[in-house]
């Protein structure tokens, strides 16, 4: 009479997790011009999250603290509020331990902290520190020391499950600066969605235009917003392009002007065409990376 | 205890869910409310198995979990319900109207009837709290049932066990089930049950009379009912629940109720071990069924109560026990497709009802929202013919839904300054183009929908379903009272759609065909070619009008105002119909200009997960060589035996590779040509498309619904594909071209009130043959046989081709 049934999954998936808010941010810097670039967008979100300054600065040779200022070419009100860390030794392990010490931190630099190995690295200190996947991170490629604020936060998302995790830092973001969040989807070659239950990317098969896109824009926001579980009184919108990921992302980045893109990412940057690398690239703004865990 | 009993005869063997040991001695509860053949499923390749929990898939498991039984959807929401929830039941035909400019009719989303809450000393059993040790969800194709078991460790370690079940009946389509059992296996604890309706907001609570149509003579049943927004239709419920515990008492019960919901509370102590069973009779009419629907609901529930659910059940089972024996497809070797198969076919009786002729099926048929519930070629080109030859009421039933809006297609027609009758792309209840005039793609661009106006190739497939569904019945009567009207008038308007032009041919131009990435182009193949097989039919029609229901001709002749003239122009129409044809390499042009598009090579886009259009961009797309789905392909079959073969296999051959197949009816009819055209490698690869699209989807595909056209090919891509059956008005004729994986194919087959059993092997067909009389079997094109019913006949593979039929049991 026992005919069998399928066995029990093992194991049950959590989807939803919210990313906690920050009360840490980690500031390295070299003293270079380039690292500089990263101080209006530590204090704005020091600032915006109420947060804790930490200008992180790591030698062979401790210094004074006026002598660290001095070599960072920081003005005192550069450090206004900030505490001012100094670590022995190499500087990415320094950076990745405070990204771990610190309660609910977000690392902010510059991509091109350390030395340049090749056209298609980054600094050798960024790369080291995205190598060790710190959990959330926020990249600047290309900008002045001008001061910097939020009004358009464009969410990077692929459609899968791993994309949610991204959702609610934007959105919290998004509160509290009063900006709106503007989900970009970009319809791209590939199979790796089926590897992951619950994943909605642009659909396959278009019936009728006419009913299946608002039918899919609404089960892709449904989803998002479900799973994300962002603050219920922010703006979104959803904007779909066909194209590879990264370069669609990064030119939609700089057609909206979007002041910063928030995007999961699994920890690949192992190639220089990975989609992540060309958006901190190209984007034309920071780029939040939220860490969603290997693939 | 009787549990190997079964009224679903299917060799099934049956695993028992449930067996009320702890009733047993204590009697009353278990003997009666609970028998065991309730708690049965059947054996797992007539079972949909979802594991565990995915909250993101949510939607899509509502989707494939639906029941529905052509009266009434369900789709299969957690009855506690989650942040992903979308619980929805359908009532076919029923359309919300707006006067919002703009607006469109769109199937109603009646009440849920399926919540059912439970919580544990005021703590709610949910999913979303504490750890849920096993979760599963079990559609039983077989009986049409829809299974759920939990077992849940709140945070205070107390784990309780839930089994469930709901069904919407067959055999009495306004009657629907629940049945819930909850164990506490490890506490005591005050348990608390609640089991409500309640009319959604948008839509507007019935008239107050209500109150007064619960009866004094059975209190219980609870009476709910509201108005379809924009539409006088009144939707009533009538509910009762039951709750029966293995301890003495059943607690307290207590009931809320007004205009606008019911809500019935049972709370009771509960013990280690104590098991509690909430058994939920709930009845649906509208006032498109019958004056008053509030004393039909209570009056029915009032009706079953007596006899308790099990003969509900029972009779449920019986009903699906039938129709299965008249659909069911057996798959031997390739098990997904065979799970595919008894998917779609529970899908697609899920969706028809014969007993109602004013309702069609839209293409998420009663599984989902999505396309609003509308109808298009769909139903009559991609799930009619499996109606037709397994359930020809059903198909009866579907086509005379297009005579009754037939009116409809006339005005439209009259309205764009053509004759005779032009169906809508899109329809609902009355038969007036719905199709929205715009949309607003994610990428932001409005893009113009033309297909109300352009896609006119759905008036000649309505018709030529309506004369596939006469040839395979020998309806006659069906035919001379609807289907030669609605073939008259289509035909009617194909010589007015037209014109001829200095070539002296007759062009259809600003048309969009099945490929809809090319809009607005001139003289489609398909469309030319279906106009003129329309054509042709409208003038046989009136001969065999003439010559068979001389008096309906009388009538038809009068009151249309047709002419000898007009019969004979239409069959000079067709004949000078354009076609772009290339007799030297027997390709069809798709359309005029399609060679000059940019060719795309799509193996450069492969491996991808989304459409060429999203890829390419709308726009783009149009000035390309992609094709979105079988067109010049899709006339191959519906044409098959008027094309030449080396034309079929040359179209075929060109066309298959510049196909994006953007559209989910696409896969199956590839399958089907490809089997037919011995491509035995791509049809397999195409059937394992079309038949994933739905299951093996983990991308969202169903979260609206399920693809109903897409089922529905897949059951002619196997029947008509790979068992190659074709029928004409003598018979069947047989080119069977099973796939490789797939060792057997059998499938029962009703031709002329003739119950055929085909069976199939890579070395053999054989035709059992029940019915009213003789008819021919062909094979291949060769040997022929008048089968005599009540015998089985075979064939053989020979040589180069097949042996000759001989009687099995000669």
């Amino acid at each position: 009479m026992a005919a069998a049934l399928p066995e029990w999954h093992d194991a049950l998936h959590t989807i939803g997790k919210r990313q906690r808010s920050v009360e840490n941010i980690v500031l390295p810097l070299d003293g270079s011009a380039s690292s500089r670039r990263a101080i209006p967008i530590g204090r704005y979100l020091a600032q915006l999250y109420g947060a804790t300054l930490h200008v992180l600065y790591a030698a062979e040779h401790p210094f004074s603290p006026r002598e660290a200022i001095d070599q960072l070419g920081l003005r005192d009100e550069d450090l206004h509020g900030a505490v001012l860390d100094q670590h022995r030794g190499e500087p990415a392990p320094a950076i990745l331990a405070a990204g771990r010490q610190l309660l609910r931190p977000i690392i902010i630099m510059c991509t091109n902290t350390g030395h340049h190995s090749g056209a298609d690295c980054f600094g050798s200190v960024t790369e080291a520190v995205l190598a060790g996947t710190p959990e959330r991170i926020v990249l600047i490629a290309e900008r002045d020391e001008a001061p910097w604020t939020i009004q358009r936060i464009l969410l990077a998302h692929d459609g899968t499950p791993s994309s949610d995790l991204a959702t609610a830092p934007a959105a919290e973001i998004a509160q509290r600066a009063g900006a709106t969040v503007i989900a970009i989807h970009v319809a791209a070659r590939g199979d790796h969605y089926r590897e992951e239950p619950g994943s909605l990317p642009a659909p396959r098969y278009v019936d009728q235009p006419q009913h299946e896109w608002p039918n899919w824009a609404s089960e892709f926001m449904n989803r998002m917003l479900a799973l994300g579980a962002p603050p219920s009184s922010v703006s979104f919108k959803l904007v779909v392009t066909g194209g590879q990921a990264g370069s669609e992302v990064a030119h939609v980045s700089r057609e909206r002007e979007a002041d910063l893109v928030v995007m999961a990412w699994h920890g690949r940057w192992d190639t220089p065409q990975s989609a992540t690398k060309v958006v901190v690239r190209t984007a034309g703004c920071p780029v939040l990376l939220i860490y969603s865990g290997a693939e | 205890m009787d549990i190997s009993a079964s009224s679903c005869n299917l060799e099934t063997r049956d695993t028992v869910l449930y067996r009320p040991e702890a009733c047993d001695d204590s009697g009353a509860i278990a003997r009666v409310v609970v028998p065991a053949t309730l708690f049965r499923i059947s054996e797992p390749p007539w079972l949909l198995v979802e594991e565990g929990f995915t909250l993101a898939r949510e939607h899509e498991i509502e989707s494939l979990f639906a029941i529905g039984n052509g009266y009434i959807g369900n789709r299969g929401s957690l009855a506690e319900g989650s942040p992903l929830s979308a619980p929805a039941t359908f009532l076919a035909g029923i359309f919300e109207h707006s006067d919002q400019p703009g607006s469109i009719p769109q199937l109603m989303t009646l009440p849920d009837w399926t919540e059912v809450r439970v919580w544990i000393d005021d703590h709610p059993l949910s999913m979303q709290e504490g750890e849920i040790i096993e979760h599963r969800r079990i559609l039983d194709f077989a009986r049409g049932v829809l299974w759920r078991e939990w077992r849940h460790r709140d945070k205070n370690g107390r784990v309780t066990r839930l089994l469930a079940f709901r069904l919407t009946s067959l055999a009495d389509r306004h009657l629907l089930l629940q049945s819930v059992i909850v164990v506490a296996e490890n506490y005591s604890a005050t348990m608390r049950f609640e089991s409500s309706i309640e009319v959604p907001r948008s839509a507007l609570p019935a008239p107050s009379r209500w109150k007064a149509r619960r009866s004094p003579e059975r209190p219980n049943v609870l009476p709910l009912a509201l108005k379809c927004p924009g539409l006088d239709i009144e939707i009533a419920f009538g509910a009762a629940s039951q709750l029966l515990t293995t301890t003495a008492s059943v607690g307290e019960r207590l009931v809320e109720m007004d205009e606008r919901h019911i809500v019935e509370r049972f709370q009771l102590k509960v013990t280690v071990g104590t098991e509690c069973h909430l058994h939920r009779l709930v009845s649906v009419y509208s006032s498109r069924d019958l004056e008053d629907p509030f004393d039909a609901a209570v009056a029915h529930v009032n009706r079953v109560l007596p006899s308790r659910i099990s003969e509900a059940v029972s009779a449920h089972e019986t009903a699906w026990n039938s129709r299965w024996q008249h659909s069911d497809i057996r798959v031997e070797g390739d098990d997904s497709l065979q799970r595919a198969l008894r998917f779609a076919v529970y899908h697609l009786i899920s969706a028809a009802n014969p007993e109602d002729s004013h309702v069609s099926i839209g293409a998420r048929a009663l599984t989902g929202e999505a396309y609003k519930g509308h109808v298009f070629w769909d139903t009559e080109i991609f799930m009619l013919p499996f109606y037709t030859y397994t359930d020809p009421a059903c198909a009866r039933a579907l086509l005379t839904y297009r005579y009754h809006t037939l009116e409809a297609a006339r005005e439209k027609a009259r309205r764009a300054g053509f004759a005779g009758a032009m169906y809508p792309w899109e329809s609902a209840d009355t038969g007036e183009e719905t199709t929205p005039r715009a949309v607003i793609a994610p990428s932001g661009e409005v893009i113009s929908v033309l297909n109300g106006e352009l896609e006119i190739h759905i008036t000649a497939d309505i018709a030529y379903a309506v004369w596939q569904y006469w040839q395979g019945t020998g309806d006659d009567d069906f035919f001379a009272q609807f289907g030669s009207e609605i073939t008259l008038e289509t035909a009617r308007f194909w010589a007015s759609r037209g014109r001829m032009e200095a070539d002296g041919r007759y062009h259809l131009r600003q048309v969009i065909g099945p490929d809809e990435y090319h809009e607005n182009v001139d003289d489609n193949t398909f469309t030319n070619l279906m106009a003129a097989w329309n054509l042709v039919r409208g003038a046989e029609t009136a001969g065999w009008l003439r010559a068979k229901r001389p008096d309906r001709w009388r009538e038809l002749e009068h009151r249309l105002q047709l002419s000898d003239q007009e019969l004979r122009m239409w069959s000079h129409l067709a004949e000078v119909m354009y076609t772009i044809f290339d007799p030297k390499t027997l390709l069809y042009e798709q359309f005029a200009g399609y060679y000059q598009k940019e060719a795309i090579d799509l193996k450069k886009f492969e491996p991808r997960t989304a459409a060429m259009d999203v890829i390419l961009g709308h726009e783009r797309i149009n000035h390309t060589n992609v094709v979105k789905q079988a067109d010049v392909v899709m006339a191959l079959y519906l044409l098959w035996s008027q094309i030449p073969a080396d034309v079929r296999r040359a179209n075929f051959l060109y066309y298959e590779p510049r196909t994006g197949h953007g559209s989910s009816l696409s896969p199956s009819m590839h399958a089907l040509v490809a089997a037919r055209l011995g491509e035995a490698h791509l049809a397999g690869q195409y059937l394992k498309q079309a038949a994933q699209i739905d299951l093996g989807n983990n991308m969202g595909n169903a979260a609206g619904g399920v693809h109903a056209a897409a089922i529905g090919g897949l059951w002619q891509a196997v029947v008509f594909g790979l068992g190659g059956l074709e029928v004409d008005g003598s018979g069947l004729s047989f080119t069977p071209h099973l796939v490789e994986s797939c060792r057997q194919l059998a499938f029962p087959f009703c031709w002329r009130e003739r119950q055929l059993e085909v069976s199939i092997t890579h070395h053999k067909l054989q035709v059992a043959v029940q019915g009213p009389g003789p008819l021919q079997l062909r094979v291949a094109g060769g040997a022929e046989t008048l089968a005599q019913p009540g015998h089985t006949y075979v064939v053989e593979r020979a040589n180069r081709g097949w042996s000759s039929w001989h009687r099995l049991d000669s």
